[in-house]
């Protein structure tokens, strides 16, 4: 009987243990990307606007992970008349979804740029945080995207640093 | 038998209360209850704003700084929130063009490409001086920061947010609001 006694101490003392370390939290970063240019990527008016950074995150459980982005952008206007640069970005867990100014994690970047000499440039930081439900464990996919709603000739954006953090919370 | 009943009984039903209370204890009490959330309260001097600077300071201080006490080694999510507004009070065009970082030393020089990092730029248009009636021009940076740092052991941390000027033209000028951290912990 004593046996049975230490047995249901063992299993309350074993549920103790397993059930708190199953509600730890999770933190994930990757480092900045940076070129040999000293920023991560630029793109021009003519250019179609590559994903802009990815993270995977093997989640280790169902829970919800809360996605942040780091970066800034510097956009220049190289005419002699002013410019336009209208952007937007998103955070996404699929790589084909447009941007959306409006959804989750959603922003949208625009400036009218002067003429040369004066108001050529500008920056936005694209900070940027998004809550994404997860299911069950497994690997997940977030990818930070832009996508020009107006970007005048002679324009161009450069992005530094664009890193993805997660705070996952089983 | 009734007796030996009993007895078996109350040792089955201490055990599950021990085991109970295992239970609350460690989950409350164990690692769990080592994450942490802390943050501090905005910077504002006197003058409505955290602090300035121009063009004709020597060096920017450090925006702000705090101190973590980490309950045990994990990884901590710092951020910081503010805002940096800039004017150009000179008629002529001027640039104005800054780095900034979440740092853990003082003296570390702000890195837009390390962790944390970002680059803060524009060209200003002509602004018209004050003393003839004319309007500064002024635009307006987020400096929302995010950044992951390992910690090794419970104890002290300190994280600096720092502003270092890699253009500032002459007569312009930057004033810096909010300027508070948070931190996100897990062990």
């Amino acid at each position: 009987m004593l046996r049975l006694a230490f047995g249901c101490l063992l299993l309350g003392a074993f549920a103790a243990l397993a059930s708190p370390a199953s509600a730890q939290g999770v933190i994930k970063t990757q480092q900045p990307c940076v070129s040999t240019l000293g920023y991560c990527l630029s793109f021009g008016s003519g250019d179609a606007i590559p994903i802009i950074r990815t993270m995977v995150f093997d989640a280790p459980s169902a829970g919800t992970a809360s996605v942040t982005f780091h970066g800034s952008m510097t956009c220049s206007n190289t005419a002699d008349d002013a410019r336009v640069v209208d952007l937007a970005s998103q955070v996404v867990s699929n790589s084909n979804a447009a941007p959306d100014p409006n959804g989750p994690g959603g922003l949208r970047h625009a400036i009218v740029m002067f003429s040369r000499p004066a108001g050529t440039s500008d920056s936005f930081n694209l900070a940027s945080t998004r809550d994404f439900t997860i299911n069950g464990a497994g690997r997940q996919r977030y990818h930070f995207k832009m996508q020009k709603l107006r970007m005048d000739g002679n324009t161009s954006c450069f992005i530094y640093n664009a890193a993805f953090s997660v705070l996952f919370v089983p | 038998m009734d007796r030996m009943n009993r007895i078996v009984i109350s040792a089955l039903a201490r055990a599950f209360l021990v085991g109970a209370a295992a239970v609350a204890l460690f989950g409350t009490a164990g690692p769990a209850a080592a994450q942490a959330i802390v943050t501090q309260g905005p910077c504002v001097s006197a003058s409505g704003y955290c602090l300035g600077f121009t063009e004709e300071d020597d060096a920017i201080p450090v925006v702000r700084s705090v101190v973590f006490n980490a309950p045990s080694a994990g990884t901590a999510m710092v951020r910081f929130h503010g805002s940096v507004v800039c004017f150009n009070q000179f008629f002529r065009p001027a640039v104005v063009d800054l780095v900034s970082q979440i740092v853990t030393k003082a003296a570390a020089v702000p890195d837009p490409n390390g962790p944390g990092g970002l680059r803060h730029a524009i060209v200003f248009t002509a602004g018209s001086d004050p003393l003839f009636g004319g309007i500064d021009k002024a635009d307006t940076f987020n400096l929302r920061s995010t950044r992951v740092v390992e910690i090794a052991a419970a104890g002290p941390r300190k994280f600096f947010f720092k502003i270092a000027s890699l253009r500032m033209d002459s007569a312009t000028s930057c004033v810096v609001y909010n300027a508070a951290f948070s931190i996100v912990f897990v062990p």
